[in-house]
């Protein structure tokens, strides 16, 4: 019954684990409360032997259910099929938590357990998985291991003659097992566990990396892109636009011309990434346009030429007297062809690392192809990692190149009756060729009040009926929308009206670290906007969608919760930078030798260091004082400590096991030894005073040999024996008299203990005298 | 013949191997089920996720699924070296009755300890197609399987194994097969032991109602000679001198008169009703028939010994006969006797000319015979006493307690009415 009971704790528990983590990966709380309710029940079905378990009928019929709602899953658009595949598991395994009828279902219950967990590491690698992961590695292995004894048992068990089956396993006989099979399996359990994650910490630090990498497609990438920065920007789609992706992107620092840090004096920043200008069935692309294309990594005929291995860009001379701005940015993974996010128009960036560039200095755009970090070559390389890079800006500079005004239009004649309407019902004029440049800016803001004023922020994605533009069903039917859709509409209405409009997707740098003085961009700050030429070379930024909304969205948290989310925000970067961002040149460096890592132990200390200053100085301010080293310090003391407690108690609980072993068929010894306490307080004392009883040795020999040099109190501790052997082996009791005689006797060997000596015998040399 | 049954009585004590402890390290084997062929598919999977995704976490999945390969090979490899089993001597068991097999398996190992050990019997060869009383196990019962779920260092443990043996004779284990999936379910190892212990598996008696023996005993051989003990029987035995607390009615007056003390007529003890059951086996009887005329005899050799008689064994075309007499001891002798008939060999038997219809050695005392026949009864055959009973092995169901009230009684009345019409075996010489 033991066995069976543990081995339905620790099931459930792997199994709740493995959901949680999907849902930590996936950020659904719902699904994650529905799994705890559903699992706490079911751990309650499985406390009885056999299980209580559902009636057949109601099993088939939530599994036709779970099925059906996976298949409508897959048809709705943008759900991957990784996470569908993942809710499906997960709905099963709770529903087989109901239907436990032998072991083997508990067995395929953790075999689901281990899919789920797969699909939650296939959609994020964030450090809440990586610490579930943790926390299911021994739950999974200990109920493994249990499910070993306990379906072995129901095995043999079932091989029984049918006759007495049905007895048996209704009421199972506890299994044959010899003494100490609890601390024996403890032992087992950790052993399993300590060398798994050890050899399986030693396969991921040694197994090559970058091979076979892309050869079978998307097959294993991470499925989730829901939010985030990406530069296609397609609108009509259903779904949930999910917030709280809170993975940091970027660091960034302000610094003036002469290298003063701004801080959040600018407050929030609007960091460009992809510009589109172009619409065609609900996705932006881009178009070829006329004006300047200088970039170095492009031939004016539009062909790339070899983009050359730089790590300086210049775009225009650095102009003296003005207020220039510097942005040092670091991505904590680029990848191939990562963007260069930038505020303003660049004047140079300065990159940490060589890479070659390209991209377009009219739309402010440019990607970078990093160079591989390895010690041994120069090749260039697109593996991930951290990227650094420094960009100098003037935020008045316009280029006085583009004096060209395009022409430029919206193909939707219902917009553009709008457009034409909001712009003549203020008295400005529609048609671009009789407006004045002066107005272009009053257009634009016209546009950009409309939008805020009619349509509503939601996070909420609907689909578009057939035929109909996403935009129009935006404008005219919905009017309610994610900043995509506000960004799109606005382009579209003043490229309705003419006026050269484009739209931007990046991020919303909003969030101020003061302890590092850095803005920290997380994959949730993405954002899209508009900007318009409202002057020949004077791009203006517009932002349509409603700012109390966009505000609340980007707000970062405050308090000590806000705290302990950036100190959560610091290990996560630790975890980021040792464990996901693990690469083939960190792994070889690893394999060379410490000298040649470049993600190196200082670096994880540095790390760590970082994490434990923040904490003590912003969540912790008390222990502000405290050296740092004293932290884990008595955090390992505590360990030693507790240790040492739980081995003592263990001791104790094997001692009083195989007292009550012996005496457990003999209740009337049992009863006679609780007289004999004071024997176990005299061993007790002995054993305090450094004169413990070995176990080899009877009590009456040990007093006795005590005698040559404690002889009053092996005196005492011989009568104290002597009574011990009357209730032990004579079995009878003590009588009152004679108990409260031996409680004296305990009294005075402690006292005799105490004072120091107990009762030296005469000295040899005054004998002889 | 009597070769034969001292060989069974030897083995049923001790195990019948020289070496009843020999274990055989070559066998050492590990079998990838289906569990550790998903697992290793799964692995694969995860593998090729990781290199073509660059996924860390997909790539820490995959070390840590080798991981557990290694751990539980390293865990069960170390688990199983130390093991060691040896059968417990196999107690008789009878057909259709729980079969009882002990193991005592005991680990040398001074630190590992062995969970999860499933212990089952293992057939070296194919079950054969002729059964015969002496074979291996499988021809007479499903896999025994015990389970042992902890041993720790230097322990010994035992194991127990019930089977429903379904047929009768002296199934044979050969070897036992210790396994385990421990600790993660993926890899089975197993290790293989050679140890031969037989066991003997008597008939299901089948239920012969007491009636069919009484009717037995009242038509049997009477005027058989007193035994030479006194007892409440009618005959005179002795005199003896009167001692307080006799009888007056004992008193023997007559004789008393002759001497100077007062003497007491003792009577002689009855002689007590000894039954022959007779097997015979009818030719041309198949052999379902012919086990249940062999549970038939059971079940009247049951009956008799419930009710106190002397019961004895004769199987003319076996050469088999044990006198009759009383209690448990007899009846075990008797029911392993049963369990032993080799029914195989009746061929052969048969074709040489050995008789069919002995009767069974005389004896003192009163003497009935049952005889069972397996097929139809023989009007022709038959030289037992006036109180034999015929029983057909066809008619088994009828002679059931139950059946005493019901449609099958007139059947079993007209079975004892052909006794009589034999021919007369005198008492003291049961031979014509």
């Amino acid at each position: 019954m033991t066995l069976a009971r543990h081995f339905n704790t620790l099931v459930c528990l792997a199994v709740l684990v493995a959901a949680l983590s999907y849902c930590a990966a996936e950020a659904k709380p719902l699904l994650a409360a529905m799994t705890l309710l559903g699992v706490g029940a079911g751990w309650w079905a499985g406390r009885f032997d056999p299980p209580r378990a559902l009636p057949r009928y109601l099993i088939n019929l939530l599994v036709i259910a779970a099925i059906l709602h996976a298949a409508t899953s897959t048809m709705r658009p943008g759900v991957s099929v990784v996470s569908n595949l993942a809710e499906f598991l997960i709905y099963i395994q709770l529903i087989k938590l109901y239907d436990r009828r032998t072991p083997r279902d508990d067995g395929h219950a953790l075999a689901l357990s281990v899919f789920i967990v797969i699909g939650a590491i296939l959609t994020s690698n964030g450090l809440g998985v990586g610490l579930l992961l943790l926390v299911y590695t021994p739950l999974a292995i200990s109920a493994a291991m249990l499910l070993q004894l306990h379906g072995g048992h129901r095995a043999a068990l079932a091989t029984r003659p049918a006759g007495e089956q049905r007895a048996l396993l209704d009421d199972p006989p506890p299994p044959a097992v010899g003494r100490g099979h609890r601390r024996d399996f403890r032992r087992a359990a950790s052993f399993a566990v300590v060398m798994s994650l050890a050899l399986a910490a030693a396969a991921f630090l040694l197994t090559p990396r970058g091979m076979g990498e892309n050869l079978l497609g998307g097959f294993g990438k991470l499925g989730r892109s829901a939010v985030g920065f990406t530069n296609e920007i397609r609108l009509g789609q259903t779904g949930f636009l999910s917030p709280n992706d809170q993975t940091p992107v970027l660091d960034m620092k302000i610094f003036d011309r002469d290298d003063v840090e701004l801080g959040d004096r600018l407050g929030a920043v609007y960091l460009r990434g992809a510009v589109h200008n172009r619409y065609h069935n609900g996705a932006w692309d881009d178009a070829p346009r006329a004006g300047p294309v200088d970039t170095p990594g492009r031939g004016p005929d539009g062909a790339p030429p070899p983009a050359p291995v730089v790590d300086r860009v210049e775009f225009a001379p650095v102009p003296t007297g003005v207020p220039l701005v510097k942005q040092r940015i670091t991505l904590r993974r680029a990848s191939h062809q990562a963007y260069i996010f930038t505020s303003w128009r660049p004047l140079v960036v300065s990159l940490d690392r060589r890479g070659s560039v390209s991209g377009s200095s009219r739309d402010l755009t440019m990607t970078l192809t990093p160079q591989r970090l390895s010690p041994r070559d120069d090749e260039a390389s697109d593996e991930p990692g951290p990227l650094a890079y420094t960009v100098i800006s003037w935020r008045g500079y316009t280029d006085g190149r583009e004096i060209q005004r395009p022409d430029v239009d919206f193909d939707n004649e219902r917009i553009k009756e709008l457009a034409v309407k909001l712009v003549t019902e203020r008295g400005l004029k529609a048609d671009p060729s009789q407006r004045e440049a002066a107005e272009n800016q009053a257009v634009a803001g016209l546009v950009e009040n409309y939008l805020r004023r009619t349509c509503s922020y939601t996070l909420e994605m609907e689909a578009a009926e057939t035929g109909e533009d996403p935009i129009e069903m935006f404008l005219f039917r919905t009017r309610r929308g994610h900043c995509e859709y506000f960004a799109s509409a606005m382009v579209a209405l003043c490229q309705s009206v003419g006026l050269d409009a484009r739209i931007v997707a990046g991020y919303l740098a909003s969030e101020f670290n003061g302890v590092t003085g850095t803005y920290v961009v997380r994959q949730s700050n993405a954002h899209a906007w508009t900007e318009v030429n409202v002057a020949p070379g004077r791009w203006t930024t517009f932002d349509p969608s409603p700012p109390d909304d966009i505000a609340r969205l980007h707000k970062p948290a405050r308090g000590l919760l806000g705290r302990l989310k950036q100190l959560y925000d610091a290990v996560e970067l630790t975890w980021v930078n040792t464990v996901v961002t693990f690469d083939e040149t960190k792994r070889s460096g690893l394999v060379r030798g410490v000298d040649t890592l470049p993600f190196s132990l200082s670096e994880l200390a540095e790390s760590m260091l970082r994490v434990g200053s923040f904490a003590r100085a912003r969540v912790f301010p008390g222990l502000k004082l405290m050296p740092l080293w004293i932290l884990p310090a008595l955090a390992a003391g505590a360990l030693v400590l507790l240790m040492a407690l739980r081995y003592r108690r263990a001791r104790r609980d094997d001692s009083a096991r195989r007292s009550d072993r012996d005496h457990a068929d003999d209740p009337v010894l049992k009863q006679l030894l609780q007289q004999a306490s004071f024997y176990t307080q005299t061993l007790d004392a002995l054993e305090h005073a450094g004169m413990a009883k070995p176990r080899w040795t009877p009590p009456l020999r040990h007093a006795l040999g005590l005698a040559t040099r404690h002889p009053d109190l092996a005196s005492e501790v011989a009568a104290i024996a002597r009574l011990y052997y009357q209730v032990r082996f004579g079995r009878r009791a003590l009588s009152t008299d004679q108990a409260a005689d031996a409680q004296a006797m305990v009294g005075r060997v402690q006292a005799l203990l105490a004072s120091g000596s107990p009762g030296r015998g005469p000295d040899p040399a005054s004998v002889g005298a | 013949m009597k070769d034969r049954r001292e060989n069974w009585q030897t083995r049923s004590l001790a195990p019948s191997d020289e070496n009843p402890r020999r274990r055989v390290r070559a066998r050492r084997r590990y079998h990838l089920g289906t569990p550790g062929a998903i697992y290793v598919f799964l692995t694969l999977l995860v593998a090729l996720g990781a290199f073509n995704s660059q996924n860390n976490l997909l790539f820490w999945a995959f070390g840590f699924a080798l991981a557990l390969l290694v751990v539980s090979g390293l865990i069960s490899g170390a688990m199983l070296m130390g093991l060691d089993v040896r059968r417990l001597p196999i107690g008789e068991s009878t057909v259709n009755e729980r079969m009882p097999i002990h193991y005592r398996l005991s680990n040398r190992n001074r630190r590992m300890p062995a969970f999860a050990l499933t212990i089952t019997e293992v057939a070296p060869a194919p079950r054969r197609a002729r059964r015969t009383a002496s074979a291996t196990w499988p021809s007479f019962t499903s896999e025994p399987s015990a389970f042992v779920a902890h041993v720790g260092p230097g322990q010994t443990v035992h194991g127990e194994a019930v089977t429903l043996p379904t047929r009768r004779g002296i199934p044979r284990f050969t070897h036992i097969l210790i396994s385990t999936a421990f600790p993660f379910g993926i890899i089975k190892k197993s290790l293989l032991f050679e140890q031969t212990t037989d066991a003997i598996v008597r008939p299901a008696p089948l239920p012969v109602a007491a009636s069919i023996l009484q009717r037995a005993t009242r038509q049997g051989s009477h005027g058989a000679a007193p035994t030479r003990r006194a007892g409440p029987g009618d005959e005179f035995f002795a005199l003896r001198e009167y001692v307080p607390g006799d009888s007056p009615r004992a008193i023997a007056w007559r004789a008393s008169a002759r001497g100077q003390d007062l003497l007491v007529r003792q009577s002689a003890a009855p002689a007590p009703v000894r039954v022959w059951a007779v097997l015979r086996f009818t030719p041309g009887a198949t052999e379902q028939m012919n086990e249940r005329a062999i549970g038939l005899v059971a079940g009247l050799i049951d009956t008799a010994t419930t009710r106190g008689l002397d019961v004895g064994l004769s199987v003319p075309l076996m050469d088999v006969a044990i006198s009759p007499r009383d209690g448990r001891l007899q009846r075990e002798r008797l029911m392993n006797e049963l369990a032993v008939l080799d029914l195989g060999a009746l061929e052969g038997l048969r074709r040489l000319a050995r008789p069919n219809v002995d009767a069974p050695p005389g004896v003192r005392g009163r003497v009935v015979c049952a005889v069972v026949h397996s097929g139809a009864l023989e009007q022709d055959e038959g030289i037992e006493g006036p109180g034999s009973v015929h029983l057909s092995a066809l008619d088994a169901a009828e002679f059931a307690p139950h059946s005493e009230s019901g449609p099958g009684a007139p059947r079993a009345r007209q079975l004892t009415a052909i006794g009589p019409r034999r021919s007369t075996v005198g008492a003291g010489s049961p031979r014509p």
